[in-house]
């Protein structure tokens, strides 16, 4: 599956696109990220699963695609 | 004035059958307040006061510096120093004397946000700090009008509208269903901190003209409940569905008195923090500065010991009553992890206002990696 990264999260997970894997839903892909990359506990973002904002655990298909939007404050 | 004279500014995009007369006329009764006259607003600005919006409102109460220049361009080397709420409504002034334009040379807060949105149809957010945002969020959301809000990082940028009811939904969707509460800590840059590509408030700022236009007008699809992130590098655009999030009505303030007793600053203490954090680079130029005291506020037996520079221990507790002690101009000071220091120097912030007051970031920890890693790279 595809996961894209937008905005500071670019930096920290050092691409703005990833392949993830052997995950079936968002709650098991966090802990995957946030064991892979400490620094996203602290951060704060929303999950889209296919370009829809999240608002709670949601199944992942082996198709979807998985984003991480981060709040921006430049203007 | 005769009626074709009237229009005959407009006449290029009058002749667009999907805009015509209708839409140029619903332009100049419409009011739009453009909070922060920066990069975005610079942009945004230029095209709203060239179509013909015929109020237009500009609420900022910085000066221009020179590092504005690169994006914010209408303010040119002879304006740095001058407010750019009134530079601003000067040159647009020039460029269309027949709408209205009314500059707020004055921050905009809780306490006057109300009073000041009340006369506009539409918001737009082109500002460049998370109280603010929140702020104007939350005062758009009590007084039921629109938002076209954007915000920039470095090389992308994101649009979106908020506070306008679709799809047959009772509750319209705010910038809170996307991020209910402010980041805290410093963890999201601003352009000052992360830098920014010039070009980019100047593409994203006429994105938020032009979703404003659509909004006023009917016509297209504005960015309603979405909010669509641009890429200046690879010119990707990832529009984002939006939706309804129940922890949002709980932050959000229920009426005019509890808006007006909200705390925004206190709420997005990253920005206070900016202030007043510096980092290990600029901490090493002020050890030997001779107008500069260096203060550990520290407990007592804290360890690690400091003897590598010269400083005071007082500890955080202790300092209110010594205050007596600090003549000089500067006064810095750390601790273990930058977070008591950080609440030190806003206490010595309200003890002296006329003095420079500086926390070390990432505290005395912080400072002693950095050193040791210089060290094993000598």
């Amino acid at each position: 599956m595809k996961l894209k990264v937008f905005g500071q999260l670019v930096d920290l997970i050092g691409s703005n696109c990833i392949e993830v894997i052997d995950v079936n839903d968002t709650d098991k892909l966090i802990q995957q990220l946030q064991s892979k990359y400490p620094l996203l506990k602290n951060s704060k973002y929303r999950v889209a699963v296919n370009r829809n904002i999240i608002q709670s655990n949601t199944i992942l298909k082996q198709d979807a695609e998985i984003a991480l939007l981060p709040p921006f404050s430049g203007g | 004035m005769n009626r074709d004279k009237k229009y005959e500014r407009y006449e290029r995009q009058i002749s667009l059958k999907e805009f015509g007369i209708a839409a140029q006329q619903k332009l100049l009764q419409a009011k739009v307040l453009v909070v922060g006259a920066g990069g975005l607003g610079c942009s945004a600005l230029q095209y709203l006061v060239a179509a013909g919006v015929g109020t237009i409102g500009i609420a900022d109460y910085d000066v221009v510096a020179l590092s504005n220049l690169h994006r914010q361009v209408l303010y040119s080397v002879d304006d740095v120093g001058l407010f750019k709420a009134d530079v601003s409504a000067k040159k647009l002034r020039r460029l269309n004397d027949k709408i209205n334009i009314i500059s707020y040379n004055q921050r905009l807060t809780n306490k006057n946000a109300l009073a000041i949105i009340k006369h506009f149809d539409i918001v737009i957010d082109g500002t460049d700090n998370f109280s603010t945002r929140y702020m104007i969020n939350d005062a758009c959301v009590l007084l039921t009008k629109p938002l076209v809000y954007a915000a920039i990082s470095k090389f992308e940028g994101q649009v979106a509208i908020f506070n306008v009811k679709q799809n047959g939904n009772e509750t319209a969707i705010s910038y809170r269903d996307l991020f209910p509460t402010p980041p805290k800590d410093d963890e999201v840059l601003n352009c000052a901190d992360a830098g920014v590509l010039g070009i980019l408030p100047g593409i994203i700022g006429t994105m938020q003209a032009n979703e404003t236009i659509k909004l006023i007008t009917g016509i297209g699809k504005p960015l309603i409940d979405a909010m669509l992130t641009y890429n200046a590098l690879d010119n990707s655009v990832y529009e984002f569905t939006l939706s309804l999030n129940i922890e949002a009505q709980q932050w959000i303030p229920k009426d005019e008195d509890a808006f007006l007793r909200m705390d925004y600053d206190w709420l997005c203490s990253a920005e206070i923090n900016k202030v007043f954090e510096i980092d290990i680079a600029d901490f090493d130029k002020l050890i030997n500065d001779s107008n500069t005291i260096i203060i550990d506020v520290r407990e007592e037996d804290e360890q690690p010991f400091v003897d590598a520079f010269k400083h005071l221990r007082i500890s955080a507790g202790e300092l209110k009553n010594n205050v007596s002690l600090l003549e000089k101009d500067n006064i810095v000071v750390f601790c273990q992890s930058g977070k008591r220091s950080l609440k030190a120097a806003l206490l010595l912030k309200e003890f002296f206002n006329d003095k420079h007051i500086y926390s070390l970031k990432g505290g005395i920890t912080e400072w002693k990696k950095q050193h040791a890693l210089q060290t094993d790279e000598k």
